[in-house]
């Protein structure tokens, strides 16, 4: 029997596109001044982190891959394409070549079927990643020379009510855990998720004109920064229980699952994340924040 | 009333109709294929086409790459194929669009990018409407912000702007009428709209069938609250806008369930 996999550390990573095209890689068409350096500043520690811990596999749940009928899990084992943000083209046109951890996406698949839960193999090789995971893994590793396993954003909290599809996010946490400690993966996840999410509906003519940029209303504001405080105290079981009231009150987009598959995965561990940084990007609360599971081993402590 | 709509449709945008074997889905078809005959017979100079699956978020967009070219994969219906395209942009129309809709105090971008996920709605429609692709398109998205006085003038200067430029257009509102999908594997077969969507479905489509197009627009927000509608049925306002609430009976030519929800195709002649 091999080794026992394990997930090293887990990010909330948001995906605004903005952070792409502010960093102009060679990889995004568009060119721009700059703009939100905080936010890429952060990401810059997520970099440096990754690298150092080597994982096999980097796992992120497509907060833009939004699927009605169940969870599908990409099995294609290598996508290539250009991702044209729909809603921002002019910032994101990204040229992407990835590989997929497919074992380890077919092991998700297993676990979450005997569970109970409706899961989807995507196999089709014209399929295009959305700017979620594009942006998201970007910032994490711009090489893209970490195999992935990519998981759609299914529906269920916003169309069977949040108690529900908070229930089947968790549930995919698990079976994502067990997937990996079974095919031994040493494994980082990615919860593609912004905090806050009322933003502004006109963008400036220059959009990386950092004067236009201000959180949307100071309620959003103290929402982020009392989840954040709770995050950076390890107080985890009290930010729980406080998720749903913020989801309400923020219109937070980690209602979309991912913040709740990922934490489920990780056991809502009571330690204290990194709280790497945090910016709005027109208008949405964005943190970068890290949990280095690697700091509860024995040998840390 | 724009002279320049000669028609309006209000149609499904999910691609179970293109392929898919239930007899639901063959009787949304084959009313797909009539108003798809009917409005190459009024021999339109464009199309111009609001999909609720063009989502804009700040402001609205409005498709102007002048050729459009590739393979759509659909992130959730996926199975039933992919969908390959190749078709012609009006881009003067929908330059005319945007300005028009600046003018009007709406923000409006053009979209003029190579490799755009052209949405499966538009393409859907275009499958039916315009399947040899020789009537140019202009696309605009949908906000999912934008309420009924935005929409309704958007589509009231879509209209001023194809009459201005003397295009012949039919307005295509490609959008589902009640929104209770099913979320787990069905048997194609089995497909239906529960029987409180049902109902208001059938409410909505009575009305159009008696022309009482601006009682719909009212009744808009009860029936998007109690059915889940797609995008709160706003591509309804946009349509109505641009064709200036029609009195004249609108034509059902099918109805019925995609994959829970509710889907019709109606055609109002307006030439």
């Amino acid at each position: 029997m091999g080794k026992q996999g394990k997930i090293l550390a887990g990010y909330l990573a948001p995906h605004p596109p903005h952070l792409v095209y502010g960093e102009n890689p060679p990889q995004n068409e568009p060119r721009s001044q700059g703009g939100w350096e905080i936010l890429r500043w952060a990401y810059e520690e997520v970099r440096a982190e990754i690298a150092e811990m080597r994982p096999d596999v980097l796992l992120v749940h497509a907060t833009h891959w939004v699927t009605i009928v169940g969870h599908h899990i990409n099995c294609v084992p290598r996508l290539q394409g250009v991702s044209v943000e729909p809603i921002f083209p002019h910032l994101l046109r990204y040229h992407y070549d990835v590989t997929t951890d497919v074992e380890l996406a077919e092991a998700i698949y297993e676990e979450a079927r005997s569970d109970g839960l409706t899961v989807k193999k995507m196999t089709n090789p014209r399929f295009q990643l959305d700017y979620a995971t594009v942006v998201t893994l970007h910032m994490m590793r711009p090489q893209w020379d970490i195999p992935i396993v990519s998981i759609s954003a299914n529906n269920s909290p916003y169309f069977k009510g949040l108690n529900t599809g908070i229930a089947q996010m968790e549930a995919l946490g698990r079976a994502t855990r067990r997937a990996i400690e079974a095919t031994g993966r040493r494994a980082v996840l990615a919860a593609s998720n912004t905090l806050s999410h009322l933003h502004y509906d006109r963008e400036p003519a220059l959009p990386e004109d950092m004067h236009h940029e201000r959180i949307y209303n100071q309620s959003q504001y103290l929402w982020d920064m009392r989840i954040l405080d709770l995050m950076r105290k390890g107080q985890t079981a009290e930010m729980r229980r406080l998720l749903p009231q913020f989801i309400q009150e923020a219109a937070a987009e980690i209602k979309s699952g991912g913040f709740f598959w990922m934490m489920e995965a990780m056991g809502w561990p009571e330690m204290k994340a990194d709280v790497k940084g945090y910016w709005t990007v027109i208008g949405t609360g964005n943190a970068v924040v890290g949990w280095d599971l690697r700091k509860l081993e024995p040998a840390h402590v | 009333m724009s002279e320049a709509i000669v028609k309006a449709l209000l149609v499904p945008g999910l691609p179970h109709v293109l392929q898919g074997d239930a007899p639901a889905w063959r009787e949304l078809r084959a009313g797909y294929e009539r108003a798809g005959a009917s409005v190459r017979a009024a021999r339109p100079d464009a199309l111009i086409i609001f999909s609720t699956q063009a989502i804009a978020v700040l402001g609205h967009m409005v498709q102007a790459f002048p050729r459009p070219k590739g393979i759509r994969v659909d992130e959730n219906w996926y199975d039933f194929g992919d969908i390959p395209f190749d078709f012609p942009v009006d881009v003067e129309l929908s330059t005319a669009i945007a300005e028009a809709a600046n003018a009007a105090g709406l923000q409006a971008k053009l979209l003029t990018y190579d490799h755009y996920p052209i949405d499966t709605g538009t393409l859907v429609a275009q499958a039916f409407l315009n399947p040899d692709s020789t009537i140019p398109v202009s696309i605009l998205a949908c906000n999912i912000y934008a309420g009924r006085q935005d929409e309704e003038t958007l589509g009231r200067v879509s209209a001023e702007a194809a009459a201005r430029l003397s295009r012949r257009v039919a307005a295509v509102a490609v959008t589902g009428l009640s929104g209770g999908f099913y979320t787990t594997d069905i048997d194609p077969a089995q497909d239906a709209v529960p029987p409180d969507h049902d109902q208001w479905n059938r409410r909505i489509l009575d009305l159009l069938r008696a022309g009482q197009t601006a009682a719909v627009s009212e009744l808009a927000p009860d029936f998007a609250e109690a059915t889940g509608a797609d995008m709160q049925f706003k591509a309804y306002y946009w349509l109505m806008g641009a064709a200036g609430y029609p009195t004249t009976p609108a034509r059902v030519h099918a109805y019925g369930p995609i994959w829970g929800s509710g889907a019709a195709v109606v055609e109002w002649a307006l030439a």
